[in-house]
């Protein structure tokens, strides 16, 4: 849901019962649910949903604080909002036992603004069942709808706003042309999905590093060329001892790292060493 | 005939050689329990069985074509006198790795997987003193190969391949390899497809009016660079940009602009089309 339920805090449901609960035999056929609003905010009451647990007949009481007479503890009414509402059109069967419920403002029986609690009561005439309550029970406040309302457009509208009236006389069937071009996305995005984390591992490094050498001299200045398909262009550092740890040779900088290490002691070159570079040189 | 006498005889080194015997003076039939023995002996059971799965997995149009072309290949890439010249015998395993990967449509995906590991397996099997394993060379070789009979332009596939390719010497696991056939083949049916969709743009005339033929491309290409890849939702973005009425709504508007009217011809579309698909394929690395 993309608005969020009022904060409020639903207390368990409380079963009528004459006598000793524990020993008398007589189920209930009534219990009821309180629901408590935080007494600062008071809530002007949009939608009630709830998921069904086996209740038959719901009757929903609203305690609402009158606008006019604000701060009088005699001005919080009790009213009845909602008469006997039929979740189970046969209590005895499974119809409707287990149903998401959705109430909204304008098939309640009066006004629900200005609201400070709410008090469910349930119905259970039919002893098949031995218990019943309402589940997942939410409260939403005015001017919050519950329903999504970011669809993307081609959602919503699943035929064009603007259909083309006549086309042009030169169009090639679409429907014709639908069908193939659906089969190339699906062999692409098969494709696409087929795609594989193995790697051969390819490492063409050390090759390039000595080819750099031979070609500068004496004294040698140690650099590395970026991979084959490296789109800076060569020559993207030339420094003594330095390295170009190209995103692509990234894995593999620790022997780059080695590598260079070796050469510069076997080339004998005064402060070889490896210097870690990014791309900010790249131009 | 006498590469089936080979063949028969392969099996039964391994279940004990003091069997031999009794089995090919069995040919004459001598006892009724012995003519399901001998099958068993000869490696038929096993080999029929092998054809009639091969039969299912592939659901062939012609099963006896099928069925012949398979026995022929069985009999091809039976074991060889020592004659061979191991360079032969590559490129018999070469054909016989063809075989197995054009079996199965690849939509198919258990028997085409199936196939493919065969066909791995086939590659692989060396002489006795090299190590298994396919390399580079061959894998490329097969890539190729299978790229060779479709009717995909050679630019098309070279294209691919540079992507695909192993170098000669690099080992190629399976994932690899499999990703790789599986592009090619694919490859070729998007070739068909295409070369499908453009008969219907140029609508009988031989040449396809561009503007149109950029419009559809792009709403290809639209759709398939939609949104993030793990989204289900893009499947359905996908279906409703493809459909009939988004596309007729680009053509027309492609037609409706004020552009001097030419052509693209088909080796250019095709060019195009696939180029959307190969951005698509994972190069090797």
């Amino acid at each position: 849901m993309a608005t969020r339920p009022a904060p409020c805090t639903v207390r368990s449901p409380v079963a009528l019962q004459v006598g000793d609960v524990k020993t008398d035999l007589a189920r209930p056929g009534v219990a009821v649910i309180d629901v408590a609003l935080p007494p600062a905010q008071p809530l002007d009451l949009q939608e009630i949903v709830f998921k069904n647990s086996y209740t038959a007949f719901l009757t929903v009481r609203v305690q609402r604080r009158h606008p006019c007479d604000v701060g009088r503890a005699s001005a919080r009414k009790w009213v009845t909002c909602l008469w006997n509402h039929c979740l189970m059109p046969s209590p005895h069967t499974e119809a409707g036992s287990q149903d998401y419920f959705s109430l909204f403002r304008h098939q309640l029986l009066c006004d629900v603004d200005q609201v400070t609690a709410v008090r469910l009561i349930l119905r259970q005439p039919s002893p098949v069942w031995l218990h019943f309550t309402l589940e997942e029970l939410r409260l939403y406040p005015r001017g919050q709808q519950s329903l999504q309302t970011d669809f993307p457009s081609w959602l919503s509208h699943l035929a064009p706003q603007q259909q083309p009236e006549n086309l042009h006389g030169g169009v090639p069937d679409p429907e014709k042309v639908s069908t193939e071009v659906q089969q190339l996305w699906v062999l692409t995005e098969m494709i696409r999905a087929n795609q594989t984390a193995a790697r051969i591992g390819r490492f063409d490094v050390s090759f390039q590093l000595a080819l750099f050498i031979a070609h500068r001299g004496w004294p040698p200045v140690l650099g590395l060329l970026c991979g084959p398909a490296c789109t800076e262009g060569a020559g993207c550092i030339l420094g003594t001892g330095s390295i170009c740890c190209h995103p692509e040779l990234l894995p593999a900088g620790h022997a780059v790292r080695n590598a260079i290490k070796l050469l510069g002691k076997l080339l004998r070159v005064p402060g070889s060493g490896v210097l870690e570079v990014g791309n900010s040189h790249l131009p | 005939m006498a590469a089936c006498e080979k063949r028969r005889s392969a099996p039964a080194p391994a279940t004990g050689s003091g069997l031999v015997e009794p089995v090919r003076a069995g040919v004459g039939g001598r006892e009724p329990e012995s003519e399901a023995e001998f099958l068993l002996q000869a490696g038929v059971t096993s080999m029929v069985r092998e054809a009639l799965l091969k039969v299912l997995e592939a659901r062939p149009e012609e099963p006896v074509s099928f069925l012949a072309s398979y026995f022929e290949k069985l009999v091809l890439s039976g074991p060889q006198g020592g004659a061979a010249a191991d360079r032969h015998r590559q490129q018999q395993r070469l054909v016989r790795a063809l075989w197995y990967v054009r079996l199965a449509h690849h939509s198919h995906r258990t028997a085409f997987h199936n196939n493919v590991s065969m066909a791995y397996e086939c590659l692989s099997a060396r002489g006795r003193r090299k190590k298994p394993g396919v390399n580079g060379r061959i894998y490329s070789e097969l890539l190729r190969k299978i790229c060779q009979d479709g009717e995909a332009p050679e630019e098309v596939v070279s294209s691919l391949l540079t992507k695909i390719q192993c170098r000669d010497h690099e080992a190629v696991p399976f994932d690899v390899f499999r990703y790789g056939v599986l592009s090619c083949v694919v490859l070729l049916e998007f070739v068909a497809k295409a070369d499908t969709l453009y008969d219907i743009l140029d609508d009988g005339s031989g040449m396809a009016d561009k503007r149109v033929c950029h419009a559809v491309l792009g709403t290809l290409e639209d759709a398939l660079g939609a949104s993030d890849f793990s989204v289900p939702i893009r499947y359905l973005e996908a279906g409703s940009k493809l459909g009939p009425d988004c596309l007729a709504l680009a053509m027309d508007k492609a037609l409706l602009e004020r552009k001097i009217c030419s052509s693209m011809n088909r080796e250019e579309f095709l060019k195009k089309a696939t180029a959307l698909f190969i951005a698509k394929v994972k190069p090797i690395d």
